[in-house]
């Protein structure tokens, strides 16, 4: 009997669902008949799921989705642990860039990232690094800030340096 | 009524009518590209420029815009995994892994001939049906409609998946999606529903940030892992030989291409569903028209079906203008604005629009028509070139479409909660994918989960229980009952069949 990914993705469902359904017995019945509802279709689905995954032998085409499908590490002829490493590595970029806009804003964030991410990330040369990095810059001043105006934030950088009256 | 119909076409003839017409096109054409930025907010946006055009202008504009917005949207699907348009998420099912497989140019020529059929198709309906359809819009109730949404989550669930357990995943993946939208402020009671103290939630969870997350942030993760281009290590040349293969790909589908169409008219047609349903729904039918399971495994792998079927769903434009024009019920966001460049027209939705202003009604459907041709024929020339982005070095690639995703969550409130809400999304959609529950399902169940409420309590508050009993709605709830139980059947039926042969 062992306990897959799914399987745990469905407990944490069930979690949700009597989370759902706790809250929503202070409501009045009007907001919170749906919800009732939809949560216990969710756990009662979730609990037949758990116990087919864990007393029924299940075949992979059984399993399977007609979904967009990642690429396994098998077919691409790298490890199980590299294949791992390399997703870590992807969502630590995709947080720092994150990290990045809260502390520079947009307009900052964005040469920033692209020059670090594409020369240590990519191994760019630095003259790709940087064309690259000013045609991103330059697409995203032109079209959102010049032209459709889009009010983005300032970093909190520059929220804190202004509170402490070093920057204008 | 022909005389009419002549005087809708001269009316968009005249060189500033075409001149409007050419400006809309090519700002639906930028704005069905850029993910984020959305076919109906920008039709908001350009509502202040129509004050001084004629009707017949100001139709060419707005209409040429709109229409062409989910056709370029499909080209950011199919090329780089990212919704172009909160409409447009089901092209990425099979367009994206067909740019993958180095059929890019081949999916987008499929893509966009498809979608020129289906917008022929819904301009023709425009012009047929409104006398027609009319009695049975009025007929639908509150029950009809909730009936309605069950089936399209029952074929959508039912079909997402491979095995007979693709129903309980399809079915709990899209009560997921309802869970996700009762984040908010209650309609019924005011009641603040999951929403922490956080006043950025009241309005629910935002949803061009959960879906460009969904879907753009696995495929990205996809990208690092494999450390290639989109296109992997194809040779070149294969990328650019593809559109008319595309094209004639749509032809040998023709008849499904065309019931994939009505879907979308039919989607349209019906008040308050929505684009985005429109094309899962036509995506349901491709997959439903496999023969054999070994066909069907194919859709989700790069199955050209699988974008004919949702590009031909642009047959919609056609169908939401039925109510639109005849009744001034708004068959979606888009159509509601564009009722409100009647009214600053000063023209009245309703009878009308089918004397004093028959028209302008029918420069419609004139424009619909040369809208996407034109967006048809620009585009075929620049394939190929669009196409060879998908070899472009994926670490290019990811930074590129990292920073899409984050502009385009921003730009949906200008609030960095949807940046937030977009990295939780994608997360949620990466874990969706590594463990094969399918998404669509959790789309279609999220976009339409305050519709189903809303439309329940309506049922409810209305009617009691009793509108469980109603003719209509027996009758929806049963075509659901049979979309739920076509994988167990499908077996059964067809060693019946095979066995009297």
């Amino acid at each position: 009997m062992k306990i897959t990914g799914r399987t745990w993705m469905c407990i944490v469902l069930i979690a949700l669902s009597v989370g759902v359904i706790l809250t929503a017995r202070t409501w009045p019945l009007k907001a919170a008949i749906f919800p009732i509802f939809v949560a216990v279709f969710v756990l009662v689905l979730a609990a037949i799921e758990i116990f087919l995954a864990l007393f029924l032998k299940q075949t992979a085409k059984e399993t399977s989705t007609l979904d967009f499908k990642l690429a396994d590490a098998e077919t691409l002829e790298i490890d199980e642990k590299t294949a791992r490493k390399r997703v870590t590595v992807f969502f630590a970029w995709t947080f720092f860039f994150f990290l990045l806009i809260l502390l520079l804003g947009f307009p900052l964030a964005i040469p920033t990232f692209f020059i670090i991410f594409l020369r240590f990330y990519g191994k760019e040369s630095w003259g790709m690094t940087i064309l690259l990095a000013a045609v991103a810059w330059g697409s995203f001043y032109g079209l959102f800030i010049y032209l459709l105006h889009v009010p983005f934030s300032e970093g909190w950088i520059f929220t804190l340096l202004k509170l402490l009256g070093l920057w204008e | 009524m022909f005389e009419a119909f002549i005087d809708g076409l001269l009316m968009i003839l005249t060189w500033k009518a075409l001149l409007y017409l050419f400006l809309g096109i090519l700002i639906g054409y930028a704005v069905g590209i850029l993910p984020g930025l959305g076919g109906g907010t920008t039709l908001a946006l350009m509502l202040p420029f129509i004050y001084k055009m004629t009707p017949g202008e100001a139709m060419a504009f707005l209409l040429g815009m709109h229409s062409v917005v989910q056709t370029a949207g499909d080209i950011t699907s199919i090329l780089f995994g990212i919704p172009g348009e909160a409409t447009t998420v089901a092209m990425i099912v099979d367009g994206y892994p067909m740019s993958k497989r180095g059929e890019a140019g081949r999916a987008l020529g499929a893509g966009l001939s498809a979608s020129l059929i289906g917008v022929i198709i819904g301009a023709l309906v425009l012009l047929f049906s409104v006398p027609i359809v009319r009695p049975l819009v009025l007929s639908l109730g509150s029950p009809e409609m909730l009936m309605v949404i069950i089936l399209g989550l029952t074929c959508i669930s039912s079909l997402s998946g491979k095995g007979r357990r693709a129903l309980l995943l399809g079915l709990l993946s899209a009560g997921f999606g309802f869970m996700c939208s009762l984040v908010g402020q209650d309609r019924q009671a005011g009641i603040l529903r999951f929403t922490f103290g956080q006043l950025y939630l009241w309005n629910g969870l935002p949803l061009v940030p959960v879906m460009v997350g969904f879907f753009a942030i696995p495929e990205m993760v996809d990208l690092a892992v494999r450390g290639t281009s989109i296109a992997g290590k194809l040779p070149e040349g294969k990328l650019t030989k593809g559109v008319w293969d595309g094209v004639k790909d749509t032809i040998k589908h023709f008849w499904m291409c065309v019931r994939c169409s009505f879907i979308g008219v039919a989607i349209g047609i019906l008040p308050g569903l929505g684009g985005g349903v429109a094309q899962w729904l036509a995506y349901a039918h491709a997959v439903q028209s496999a023969k054999t399971d070994e066909e069907r495994a194919g859709f989700g792998k790069g199955d050209v079906r699988g974008v004919i079927g949702p590009g031909a769903s642009t047959g919609k434009e056609g169908g939401a203008l039925v109510p639109t024009v005849a009744f001034g019920i708004p068959g979606s966001s888009a159509m509601a604005i564009l009722l409100g460049a009647f009214m600053i027209l000063g023209i009245v939705p309703g009878p009308d629009m089918l004397t004093k202003y028959l028209p302008v009604t029918f420069s419609m459907v004139w424009i619909l028509v040369i809208a996407n041709i034109v967006t048809v024929l620009i585009s075929i020339p620049i394939i190929n070139h669009m196409a060879r982005l998908t070899t472009v070095r994926g670490s290019i690639m990811i930074a590129f479409i990292l920073l899409l995703c984050f502009i385009g969550a921003y730009c949906e409130n200008n609030h960095i909660g949807d940046v937030i809400v977009m990295l939780l999304f994608g997360f949620i959609g990466y874990l969706m994918v590594l463990y094969d529950f399918p998404r669509p399902p959790f789309i279609l169940a999220f976009i339409l989960g305050k519709m189903t409420e809303t439309y329940y309590y309506i049922s409810t508050t209305r009617y009691g229980f009793d509108w469980i009993y109603r003719p209509k709605v027996i009758f929806i709830f049963a075509l659901a009952v049979l979309a739920g139980a076509y994988p167990f059947l499908k077996g059964k039926l067809r060693s019946v069949v095979g066995g009297n042969r």
